[in-house]
């Protein structure tokens, strides 16, 4: 658990704010029995409306939450309010032996995580017949994506015009087959197309993008093996195939200093996903850290904006690594540095060097010093000293905060960038780093 | 660009009805790309033109060259940032449940002598703004965030176009043009802040266009005169009493009021000087004789005595009490050299006792006199209880949260502490304690503090479930904000037993814990 969490932090683990505020009533001493902690978790008993007190427990490492009520929300307002509860009164729980049930259940996750290294250790279990299903998969693929290819001429034959007036299941009905063909990365994409013709004004400049841009990638997917093994691995990956995390992450990590500077959460159809950016401070390398839940269950986070990690990542395989996940954290305060790009040309060029290698990257990561935010007409942009700027995407509100936080000195400024939108994620202020902007 | 808007036009139409684009390419390295294109299909080298097209401008996106003038720089702040557990109440103030302790958070910001935290200044601006003349309370807590700016604050205030409103500029120009061209609610912040540091400008400059200004605005403006009032202002508020507008006249006769040695507290006391006479007796009793004005004249009119009555006064009676309620009371004491508990019994035995009452309890809570707001509000509780139901009394109930605000804290402590402690009566009967202690908004001392939770804890165990047992229920939230936070750990305590009032105390506790952290964070 990172060092500096702060309540905030804490009532952000609720899956939703009925359970916040269930939670906050619930972190009162008076509430709470039997309450004790070792180095790995905090635990106690909290008086329902049942007979038997809840038993809730806290394990740091994670955070990993336990409690013996009914409720299906994970964590429960008895695991929030407990973590608050130390949070607030830490000197209520004493050092103590954990009681059987803890020492139960942390055996049991003990077990679990024995039980997925061994299984990753094992060989695979039939060569042959992952090969078989291997093969069998590449051709489905590529059998959807030939249909998807003559689809798209066929529909620039027509003219797009006509998509303002297709019903939903035009879109979907392609989007199924892909889904069918094995390749959810394009049936993505192609669901993303659903909502553009009804975006208002400049949806056919939107959309003829979105289509080339798809077209790219089927051109470049039916050219597969006679590219670069790194991009081959891009596409694969744009295309829908997915990574074993655990055999990921027995990869050798990349160790530096990795800063959270940024996070958004966006919803994708029935899933919640968040999008956290780590700047590292040696290799001036951004990564991207994705999680994912269902919309009621609360998303997992042991990484808090502010944080300075001393880890190791490691990344999926692209001709430009980005996305990553966290081998090893060897220890983790707080940030007291940060630099960026020096200007917003440098930031620019970085840029267009990204998408060089990754024609089909979405945004990059820019922490850009030295701008001040700057008002116009009612829109904001933020300007270096060389005297160039770019135009923010931004809600008022955050505007002003910006301009705040600034004060007309320069600032830096984490933002994500994808050629056209600069979203602000951060400010750095030289002490402290602010969150800006974010899914309302 | 010319080739995109083709290129999107050739799409829209589709291959089959219009021919595919060629444009000059911009670049060779692109010209080389677009010629590969040449044997294709038509739909093949529109997409793949388009696709060729969106990637070459996305990689040679640029940031834009030449910006706006940049603004000025802040200065610095003159106070130190306030402590980050500090700023983190202060999120939570703002974002979440804790919305009613902002006001006690600026307040202790300021004791500690600590700046706003930068990120919060854009919500905190807005909220001075929209508060403003939204009622007493909305108006103080927005002169609050107001006071409680930096530098910073002021210097983000003054690029904004709705903000900067609110900020008296320094320079004389600059601020007679705000004062002519702004607003009627800018206008009105503006005359708020000068009344505080300067209020001779600010009358000059209300001259300076009274004549022009419509009565609503008169009536607002003058209002501001509440703020730094002293006897200069009397010829400016006598020409505004001289007016036709009924409002305008009302706030100059309110005003005129609260200076003792002004003319019109003088035509008063001359007019009620032969109306009320003590009658001293050397054996027996003091009497108080009353008698009523017998007519209306023009001058009753022009010092702001309204003729007509309200339902259920007679007219002459309703002269005498507007009479009444102008001259300060104190001006009777030392009259009669009686205290004003003597005074208020003399009048109890007269007749008219219930003018002279109602017209002394407005005096008295409009001058703010200590001493007799205090015996005032004694007399009521112990004598007629009428107060309080509003049917029975003219005494609305807007003047009585002034009236308990003028009486001196630790007497109407020590008071309220012997009514919550006789607890049968004072909690469950319709005894005004409630009336009383719901309007009581200063910090509660910690005697009557625990005192009336003593009272509660019965209450709620009693299980009774009458209306006057639940407004002590709903209220508990509102105590909260006054109660002292150190109370909280015995609050607790005391209420660990079986009850139904769970809901509420879960928040009442939750209150007085945040206010505990709160203040421990800035002090």
């Amino acid at each position: 658990m990172p060092i500096h969490w702060t309540t905030d932090q804490a009532i952000a683990l609720a899956p939703d704010s009925q359970v916040a505020k269930a939670a906050r009533s619930l972190a009162r001493p008076g509430k709470w029995q039997n309450l004790g902690r070792d180095e790995q978790a905090y635990w106690g008993e909290c008086q329902g409306s049942g007979k038997n007190p809840y038993r809730a427990a806290v394990l740091l490492e994670g955070p990993a939450f336990k409690c013996s009520c009914p409720s299906r929300k994970r964590p429960c307002k008895h695991s929030v309010g407990l973590l608050l509860l130390t949070l607030i009164e830490p000197n209520l729980l004493r050092e103590a032996e954990p009681p059987e049930w803890v020492r139960k259940w942390l055996a049991g996750r003990a077990a679990q995580a024995g039980r997925k290294a061994r299984k990753r250790s094992e060989p695979v279990a039939d060569p042959k017949a992952q090969a078989r299903r291997a093969a069998r998969r590449m051709k489905r693929v590529r059998q959807g994506a030939d249909t998807l290819s003559r689809w798209l001429e066929d529909l620039f034959r027509r003219g797009l015009g006509s998509l303002q007036n297709e019903p939903l299941s035009f879109w979907e009905t392609q989007a199924a087959r892909l889904v069918d063909a094995q390749a959810p990365g394009l049936a993505r994409r192609v669901r993303e197309l659903a909502t553009i013709p009804a975006s208002g004004d400049g949806w056919h400049d939107r959309m003829l993008g979105k289509l080339a841009h798809l077209y790219l990638l089927l051109e470049a997917f039916q050219r597969l093996e006679n590219l670069p093994t790194d991009l081959q691995e891009e596409i694969r990956s744009q295309v829908g195939w997915t990574q074993d995390q655990d055999t990921l992450a027995q990869q050798p990590g990349e160790r530096d200093r990795w800063l959270v500077v940024g996070q958004r959460v966006t919803q994708e159809d029935r899933l919640r996903v968040q999008r956290t950016w780590l700047w590292g401070m040696r290799s001036k390398q951004a990564a991207l850290v994705l999680d994912f839940a269902p919309l009621h269950q609360s998303l997992k986070s042991n990484l808090t904006l502010g944080a300075d990690l001393d880890a190791e990542l490691v990344f999926w395989p692209s001709s430009l690594p980005l996305r990553a996940l966290i081998k090893t954290r060897h220890a983790t305060q707080a940030i007291e540095a940060l630099s960026g790009y020096p200007d917003l040309l440098t930031a620019s060029t970085a840029y267009s060097a990204a998408l060089s290698q990754n024609p089909w990257l979405e945004q990059i990561l820019i922490p850009v010093e030295n701008v001040i935010p700057v008002q116009t007409d009612g829109d904001w942009i933020i300007c270096d000293e060389q005297d160039y700027s770019l135009p923010l995407t931004i809600s008022p509100n955050d505007g002003w905060r910006l301009l705040a936080l600034s004060g007309g000195h320069p600032i830096t400024l984490v933002a994500e960038w994808d050629g056209e939108h600069l979203d602000p994620l951060s400010v750095w202020t030289g002490r402290e780093l602010i969150p800006v902007g974010g899914a309302r | 660009m010319k080739p995109w808007a083709d290129l999107t036009r050739a799409a829209l139409l589709g291959t089959s009805r219009t021919p595919v684009p060629s444009f000059p390419a911009p670049s060779a390295s692109l010209d080389v790309l677009l010629g590969e294109l040449e044997g294709e299909t038509p739909e093949r080298r529109l997409l793949a033109s388009a696709a060729l097209f969106s990637l070459w401008s996305h990689v040679g996106s640029h940031p834009s060259p030449g910006h706006p003038p940049r603004p000025t720089t802040a200065p610095p702040d003159r106070r130190p940032p306030c402590p980050p557990r500090a700023a983190q109440h202060l999120a939570e103030i703002l974002q979440g449940d804790m919305g009613s302790m902002l006001e006690e958070w600026l307040e202790v910001l300021a004791e500690a002598g600590r700046a706003l935290p930068h990120r919060w200044l854009p919500e905190l601006l807005d909220q001075a703004v929209s508060l403003f003349g939204k009622g007493p309370e909305g108006n103080r807590l927005s002169q609050s965030i107001l006071r409680s700016l930096d530098a910073r604050g002021r210097w983000l205030a003054g690029q904004h176009p709705e903000w900067q409103a609110f900020f008296a500029p320094s320079d004389p120009d600059a601020l007679t043009e705000r004062w002519e061209s702004g607003t009627r609610s800018s206008r009105v912040a503006l005359l708020q802040q000068i009344r505080a540091s300067d209020p001779a400008l600010a009358r000059e400059l209300l001259e300076s266009t009274w004549n022009e200004e419509d009565s609503k605005s008169r009536s607002a403006f003058l209002a501001t005169f509440h703020i730094g009032s002293s006897p200069a202002d009397e010829p400016f508020l006598e020409t505004a009493l001289a007016g036709r507008s009924q409002q305008v006249r009302a706030t100059a006769v309110d005003l005129l009021a609260r200076l003792p040695t002004s003319r019109l507290v003088e035509r008063m006391q001359n007019r009620l000087h032969t109306l009320l006479v003590l009658e001293r007796r050397l054996l027996g009793q003091d009497q108080l004789q009353v008698s009523l004005p017998d007519t209306y004249d023009q001058e009753m009119a022009h010092d702001g005595i309204k003729e007509k009555p309200p339902s259920g006064l007679g007219k002459r009676t309703w002269w005498l009490l507007q009479m009444l309620a102008i001259v300060p009371p104190d001006a009777w004491s030392q009259t009669w050299k009686k205290s004003p508990a003597e005074v208020l019994t003399l009048a109890a035995k007269s007749e008219h006792a219930k003018v002279l009452l109602e017209g002394w309890s407005r005096a008295a809570t409009r001058q703010r006199d200590g001493k007799w707001t205090e015996a005032v509000l004694k007399h009521w509780h112990d004598q007629s209880r009428s107060i309080l139901s509003p049917g029975r009394s003219l005494y609305f109930r807007d003047d009585l949260d002034d009236l308990i605000r003028a009486v001196p804290q630790k007497r109407l402590e020590s008071w309220l502490v012997g009514l919550a402690r006789n607890r049968r009566r004072s909690f469950d009967e319709a005894n005004p304690l409630f009336e009383l202690l719901s309007r009581h908004h200063r910090p509660w001392g910690k005697v009557m503090a625990q005192a009336v939770l003593k009272g509660l804890y019965p209450l709620a165990e009693s299980r009774k479930s009458t209306s006057r047992v639940w407004r002590w229920r709903s209220a508990l939230a509102d105590f909260a904000r006054y109660i002292p936070p150190d109370l909280a750990d015995e609050a607790e305590a005391g209420w660990s037993f079986k009850h139904s009032w769970t809901k509420q105390v879960d928040r009442f506790l939750a209150i007085l814990r945040f206010r505990r952290e709160m203040l421990k964070a800035l002090r």
